[in-house]
């Protein structure tokens, strides 16, 4: 059975979505889904509700349902990596020069600059809180919601597109049902194609948004900088593209010794590199 | 049957069955089928490890990927 396909852009990256039994309509519609939600919580956009909230200054401000979910998910990943996954990074993301989106460091109309030596973060608890409907954010920091956010709505969006079905948003994605003939999803990953079911993947490296030597978009929350691992690149499998992320980001911030340990623990697969 | 030899027998049931386990055993240290570790697969690139659990294929064309973005 061959399945319905749509391939968009958003989030800075190219998105896929399959699914069977799904009509082109309804792919379109969570595709347009996606485009929304990257308009209220890019960073980039000062008048996005995620800007919004980073300008609070210390006070608690009414946030979404989608925002608290995600600041929830925020304070989640930071619990799961023990601190590694860190959405408090936008400042130690600033100072690396990381202040415009990659579609315009390629055009050429910005050129990033580095500029401060950082110190490690605090835990993400400590500067931002969550409470129903509003949050509150400590003065100085900001958050980056793009270490979570892939996974997060590939999780969401396969539960709005039907029992079978793949959200695949630049390369963290989820793959939910039996596939199209029934063994499950086909994924390239790690150089073989796997099936999943009801399972995530997705993939952490170092080797793409660079902008200068060691200087990247993955912030470790232990020195404040750009991260210096012996792993280039980690592509994981768990039970949710949310999970996935995490884990991901995790064992590379660990480097290869800790990392395969600590997937052990939490993953039925995985790939290293090198 | 006289007690002695229940005794006798049940003496030597225990004895065989322990020297025999013990040669089972050190005759099979580690089943090499058991999926005590998942298998890793080493390439140029890098090390793929997948548990028993994921079926995998290096015929099937996938329909998607993971990658870094």
């Amino acid at each position: 059975m061959s399945p319905e396909h749509l391939e968009f852009e958003a989030l800075g990256t190219v998105c896929q979505l399959y699914a069977v039994d799904c009509d082109a309509r309804s792919l379109a519609e969570g595709a347009a889904w996606v485009l929304e939600l990257h308009r209220r919580l890019t960073r980039f956009d000062p008048s996005s509700e995620l800007s919004a909230f980073n300008a609070s200054s210390g006070a608690w401000v009414r946030v979404s349902a989608t925002l608290e979910d995600l600041l929830r998910e925020a304070l989640y990943a930071h619990d799961l990596s023990g601190g590694l996954v860190h959405a408090g990074v936008l400042h130690a993301l600033l100072a690396a020069g990381y202040t415009h989106t990659f579609a315009e460091v390629e055009s050429g109309r910005t050129t990033p600059r580095s500029t401060i030596v950082l110190d490690p973060l605090p835990a993400l608890s400590d500067i931002l809180a969550v409470a129903p409907g509003a949050a509150k954010l400590r003065p100085g920091y900001g958050i980056d919601l793009g270490g979570i956010a892939k996974g997060w709505l590939a999780d969401r969006l396969a539960e709005r597109l039907g029992e079978n079905c793949v959200v695949n948003l630049g390369g963290d994605l989820y793959a939910r049902g039996i596939g199209p003939d029934g063994e499950g999803w086909p994924i390239g990953f790690g150089g073989t194609t796997i099936y999943l079911r009801d399972q995530g993947a997705a993939t952490s490296g170092t080797n793409k948004r660079r902008w200068g030597p060691d200087l990247h978009h993955l912030v470790d929350p232990r020195t404040g900088r750009p991260a210096k691992s012996n792993l280039e690149e980690v592509s994981v499998i768990a039970a949710s593209g949310t999970d996935a992320e995490i884990y991901a980001k995790t064992a590379l911030l660990l480097g290869r010794q800790s990392a395969e340990f600590y997937l052990e623990q939490h993953c039925p697969g995985w790939w290293l590199s090198p | 049957m006289p007690a002695w030899m229940l005794k006798l027998t049940a003496c030597l049931l225990t004895g065989l069955a322990t020297v025999g386990s013990a040669v089972y055993v050190t005759g099979h240290l580690k089943s090499p089928s058991a999926p005590l570790h998942p298998p890793v697969v080493a390439t140029a690139a890098g090390h793929l490890t997948l548990s028993p659990s994921i079926k995998s294929s290096d015929d099937q064309q996938p329909l998607t990927f993971t990658s870094v973005s």
